[in-house]
């Protein structure tokens, strides 16, 4: 019966194609727009991305990564002094205003590196060497800053056109001067605009006002020490604020510092809300069109099921017979919808905008819901053709 | 049919494999790789980290002048190895030179009239008649001899007063020692006990300086062994053993304010720290400079208490 | 085969039925007493609404009366429950139906095989019995076509086959042919009486198409819920009316 149950689903084209286009469509919906949503909520932790350092140790009153409470320049020494540390080396983040060329203002990450170590250097440079940063008054700054920080013009044909930084170009950050060196290629952020890389002594000087500089301490563990070791020796022994910087936000794992600023932008934000009513009406979306199609296509066959059950096929047969149409409906839905998601998906990669994060979760949950989308329609259809008479094959 | 529906089957496969790989990717991020230049690393337990700055032994003699005056010569440049004594700066002498002059002319005139005077009283004092001069007038030009040489007496020190005070225009090195800094150009004004024009210093030794947070003071002992790693030597080659071993002076006994260095016009107390004092053999072959910075690592582990 | 109670396929007796609720009722059977051989064709005519296919309904246990005795094969069905009821019609039962109700989306072989492999029987098995009785009704080489592209009189057909692949006991026929015109059914009533015909099955087919009357053995007549008489010749009954 099974196999006959399959025939019966294969067999209309035409009602297979809607059914498959609806289920595809919401798991298309599903994956894309929460990949999107992700991918807008992974920038909250861009700067753990781009600076990539084992532990990261911060002042004990920070909660995430955007919003460092500075530390004293003495607390690395401590940092230094804790058994297990292998190397220390500061971290100076913030978020200032450097001011153009032609007049106009921008907000940037300053990021102030170790000028010794280079610890936290952007990992590609398209442009330029990280060695020139000991250069006086020299700055990297990522692509997206280059082209955004560019200059502007209207040209010949009316349109305006933007000529991005380069090599040599400079601005001023505090009225004191920063001259580009390098340009590097690092992932957006959701705050504080492009990165701008420097040495950390120099940040220091572009952040004239700031009372303490040491935004955080990057540290490697000792062999044979894990980071989340390390992190309770350090926090143990200074009572500053120890970090792993794994990027997996769906664990329970406290140490991570991308974890707690996803979640603290999750609980903290409204981002989640306005993104996420997107993503739940593509969801609804999507559960709806499916769920219709489904339903069509149970009713379309209802008159035969009733026939089944009156040559005297019990309500077990026919239950599975539905689950198993429902299910493989589901399953090649999903990989249909799957699939154009991820092609989606890896177009956007390319691009870079927007962003397009697709956790093995989402398409957990995709599939799971796919497959309830579909087990909820069979169990409306069994409850259906449970309650028809049998008898109604004899009324025409 | 039969075909279509396996096509339709790989297709959904297809989809989600590929779906399922874009996940690994994206999830993921970078690998951490070490940073460009390999940082001093640690390799043992019970060390106490420290910020270290090259001075020269016995510290640097940062030498003021005891007079205000406008800089007539320079003696010396950076690098000029001094005796003690020797000549750094000569400040303007030019009014006390004058004032020499005349207390030398002084001098000179002071002496005709106590020549004079003595040899009045002297021959007056040689005739023995007795009526030929008053016992009166003889005291008298005794007396006045005696003034004479008195004023001599006078002017002579004020000569010889001159003559010092010039010579405290000249700036001398207390000690054997390198010139380090040269603060002062000809023309320029010194203020008496203001800033140093010159910084001496015995660089043939130097020594550290650490700053250990007042939070790790309590691990200090007397006597702890200790490596350095200099800054900006990170680019040495790779693999090589850039420490530099550094030998226990001594604790300063005051535990002081740590200076954080803004730039702005005022420094501001960030923490305390105590100060303990490390001396090295400079390498050969390693140029190292005063002020150069230093990571050091004080060797706690034995926590041998010093003596 | 001698006795009278082998004789007997099904005997229906006093079979209150009524739909609607108690306030408004709709009485389709009333002391409805109904009784068919084996080796016969019976025929169940009347005007419409007199309660034919109710009756049939009964007798094929997709209807539980309210009232009356039901005995298919010496088995009670009142009493019976929805999986006991199954059960029976899935072992004892045919169906033809008016309106075919062959799936359309399935070839006319697996419509043909859906009797056997509710029945449980293997695919292989059900599938060269399907191609058996198909040859038998004349539809050789349509196997794998769909049934919408079969004529009327062709789709009857393999309900037919549909309805005897498993060869049934007792075969319902519900208005086999008041879909068709007069010659394509008296063709299938031909096809229904050469294949049903055994000793042992039993054959009630529910029509008001006189022009069939003749392929009947008795031919029994409702009127206002109850058998009003039962013939042996078509020519006894008033056909005015149908």
């Amino acid at each position: 019966m099974y196999r006959l149950a399959l025939n019966m689903l294969f067999g209309d084209r035409a009602k297979l194609a809607m059914l498959l286009c609806g289920l595809a469509f919401s798991a298309l919906l599903m994956a894309q727009q929460s990949s999107v949503f992700f991918g807008i909520m992974s920038w909250t932790y861009t700067p753990m991305v781009n600076i990539r350092a084992q532990v990261w140790v911060s002042d004990p009153m920070v909660e995430q990564v955007n919003d460092a409470k500075p530390l004293r320049d003495t607390d690395l020494g401590r940092v230094r002094s804790v058994d297990g540390v292998a190397w220390a080396a500061p971290l100076h983040t913030s978020f200032v205003q450097a001011r153009m060329q032609d007049g106009n203002f921008k907000l940037i990450t300053l990021v102030g590196i170790d000028a010794d170590t280079f610890a936290g250097a952007p990992a590609v440079l398209t442009q330029g060497r990280i060695e020139d940063l000991r250069l006086p008054d020299t700055v990297i700054v990522d692509e997206w800053g280059a082209q955004l920080m560019g200059r502007t013009e209207i040209g010949r044909d009316g349109k305006p056109k933007t000529t991005p930084l380069k090599v040599g170009d400079t601005f001023e950050v505090n009225d004191i001067q920063a001259r580009i060196v390098g340009i590097c290629k690092v992932r957006r952020a959701f705050t504080g605009g492009p990165f701008v890389y420097t040495t950390y002594d120099r940040a220091k000087a572009y952040t004239l006002g700031a009372r303490r500089t040491l935004s955080f301490m990057l540290v490697e563990p000792q062999k044979g020490i894990t980071p989340a070791e390390l992190c309770g020796r350090i926090e143990r022994e200074t009572g500053l604020k120890a970090w792993t910087s794994d990027t997996v936000i769906w664990s329970w794992g406290e140490r991570s510092l991308a974890r707690n600023t996803f979640w603290w932008f999750w609980t903290n934000t409204g981002i989640p809300f306005s993104f996420g009513t997107a993503v739940l009406l593509g969801l609804f979306v999507g559960i709806a069109i499916s769920g219709q199609t489904f339903y069509s296509f149970i009713l379309e066959n209802l008159k035969y099921f009733a026939a089944i059950k009156a040559m005297g096929a019990g309500m077990g047969v026919i239950a599975r017979m539905l689950f198993v149409q429902a299910f493989t409906a589901g399953l090649i839905g999903f990989g249909l919808g799957a699939g154009m998601a991820q092609a989606i998906g890896r177009a956007m990669i390319e691009k870079g905008m927007p962003p397009f994060v697709m956790f093995p979760q989402i398409l957990w949950a995709t599939f799971a819901l796919v497959l309830g989308i579909s087990f909820v329609s069979a169990v409306i259809g069994i409850i259906k053709v449970s309650r028809v008479d049998a008898a109604s094959v004899f009324r025409g | 049919m039969f075909k279509k529906r396996i096509l339709l089957f790989a297709l959904a496969l297809a989809g989600a494999g590929a779906a399922w790989q874009l996940t690994r990717g994206t999830a993921n991020e970078a690998p951490i790789k070490p940073p460009p230049y390999e940082p001093a690393t640690r390799d043992k337990d019970g060390l106490i980290a420290a910020a270290g700055l090259i001075e020269a032994v016995a510290e640097n003699t940062q030498l003021g002048s005891p007079t205000s005056g406008t800089v007539a010569k320079v003696h010396v440049k950076v690098w000029d190895k001094v005796k003690a004594g020797a000549p750094l700066i000569t400040l303007d002498e030019r009014d006390l030179q004058a004032q020499f002059q005349v207390q030398k002319a002084a001098v000179s005139a002071a002496e005709a009239a106590s020549e004079r005077a003595d040899d009045a009283a002297r021959r007056w004092t040689g005739i023995k008649d007795s009526g030929a001069v008053s016992a009166a007038d003889l005291l008298s030009y005794q007396v006045a001899a005696k003034e004479a040489k008195a004023k001599l007496a006078l002017a002579k020190a004020q000569l010889d007063q001159t003559s010092v005070m010039l010579d405290r225009l000249v700036l001398r090195s207390p000690i054997d020692a390198t010139v380090l800094q040269v603060g002062v150009r000809v023309g320029e004004f010194v203020a008496a006990g203001a800033k140093a024009p010159v910084i001496l210093g015995d660089i043939s030794r130097l020594q550290i300086r650490c700053d250990v947070d007042e939070q790790l003071a309590t691990r200090m002992r007397d006597g702890l062994p200790a490596k350095g790693y200099l800054k900006g030597e990170s680019s040495l080659a790779g693999g090589a053993d850039r420490s530099i071993a550094l030998k226990f002076v001594h604790i300063e006994p005051f535990v002081i304010p740590k200076a954080s260095l803004t730039g702005a016009s005022v420094e501001r107390v960030d923490t305390r720290v105590l100060q303990v004092i490390y001396q090295f053999e400079r390498p050969a072959g390693r140029a190292m400079f005063v002020g150069q910075q230093m990571d050091v690592y004080i060797d706690a582990s034995q926590n041998a208490s010093g003596k | 085969m001698s006795h009278q109670a082998h004789t007997v396929a099904v005997r229906a007796t006093g079979v209150d039925m009524f739909f609607g609720t108690p306030e408004n009722q709709v009485v389709a059977l009333k002391q409805a007493d109904f009784e068919a051989r084996r080796g016969e064709l019976i025929m169940l005519v009347g005007p419409s609404g007199c309660g034919k296919t109710t009756l049939l309904s009964v007798i094929a246990g997709t209807l539980t009366p309210q009232a009356g005795t039901v005995e298919v094969f010496g088995q009670r069905l009142d009493g019976l429950g929805q999986e006991e009821l199954t059960s029976f019609r899935r072992k004892n039962l045919g169906f033809v139906f008016q309106s075919f109700n062959l799936i359309p989306t399935l070839s006319v072989v697996e419509n043909v095989m859906v009797p056997l492999l509710i029945q449980g029987r293997p695919y292989d098995e059900a599938h060269a019995r399907a191609h058996a009785i198909i040859e038998k009704v004349g539809l050789k080489g349509r196997e794998e076509g769909r049934p919408n592209a079969l004529s009327g009189g062709q789709q009857q057909r393999v309900a037919i086959a549909r309805a005897l692949v498993h060869e049934p006991p007792l075969l319902i026929c519900d208005e086999p042919t008041s879909a068709l015109d007069k010659d394509t059914g008296a063709h299938i009533m031909e096809l229904v009486r050469d294949l049903s015909r055994s000793p042992e099955r039993c054959v009630v087919v529910v029509t008001h198409d006189h022009r069939i009357f003749r392929f009947a053995d008795r031919i029994a007549e409702m009127e206002d819920g109850r058998i009003s008489r039962v013939v042996d010749d078509p020519k006894l009954l008033d056909t005015s009316h149908l």
